[in-house]
């Protein structure tokens, strides 16, 4: 199961709809201005609730920024990430860890979409690390 | 002459995350992860359109 949070599902259907003042397009509002970050979870997100987040050494609460900035879509393609270098988590939590999903959130944590790894859960052992290539995740509203 | 799939063989699946050991070797490996919301934007407008007959 994949997708978008409610909250960002109603933020798109606001902006495009006659929500606003006299009939006008709602207000779309804004996320934070910084990189976008993929957090990392320990069960499947939902429309209405992230995962569980992962913890311990090799992992950043809040999740781990993008590197560069995406191709942008054009003509209904999707957008893929992370551009230009793979975002990778080393474990040194001691134990393993169990990744099944992600999240793709503004750098306040307002997450954007979600999604389940294809083959989750992924088992990343103590001492290994775990790699989004480049262009790892597509997202996509066709 | 025959049809050929339009689909790549899956040797050319293109690796959406791997895991790596200290030594640098790939252990385990998984194809893109896609996010999709058209059918969920879907299922929401059609309550709003419900919403709205009903009112």
């Amino acid at each position: 199961m994949a997708g978008i949070p409610q909250s960002m599902a109603s933020n798109i259907l606001n902006a495009t709809t006659p929500t606003g003042t006299s009939g006008a397009p709602g207000t779309f509002t804004a996320f934070a201005g910084s990189a976008m970050k993929v957090r990392l979870n320990s069960t499947s997100s939902t429309a209405s609730a992230q995962g569980t987040q992962l913890t311990g050494t090799g992992y950043t609460a809040g999740g781990t920024a993008v590197p560069a900035a995406s191709t942008a879509s054009s003509s209904g393609s999707n957008v893929t990430l992370p551009a230009s270098s793979a975002l990778s988590w080393t474990n040194g939590s001691g134990s393993s860890w169990s990744i099944q999903s992600f999240d793709l959130t503004d750098s306040a944590a307002a997450r954007s979409w979600f999604g389940d790894f294809n083959g989750a859960p992924v088992s990343v052992a103590n001492g290994n690390t775990f790699q989004i290539a480049v262009g790892g995740i597509s997202i996509g509203l066709s | 002459m025959s049809d050929v799939p339009a689909q790549p063989p899956p040797d050319e699946i293109e690796i959406g995350w791997q895991v790596i050991d200290p030594d640098g070797n790939v252990v385990q490996s998984g194809p893109i992860s896609k996010a999709h919301a058209a059918a969920w934007v879907g299922e929401l407008i059609e309550a709003a359109r419900n919403e709205g007959a009903q009112e």
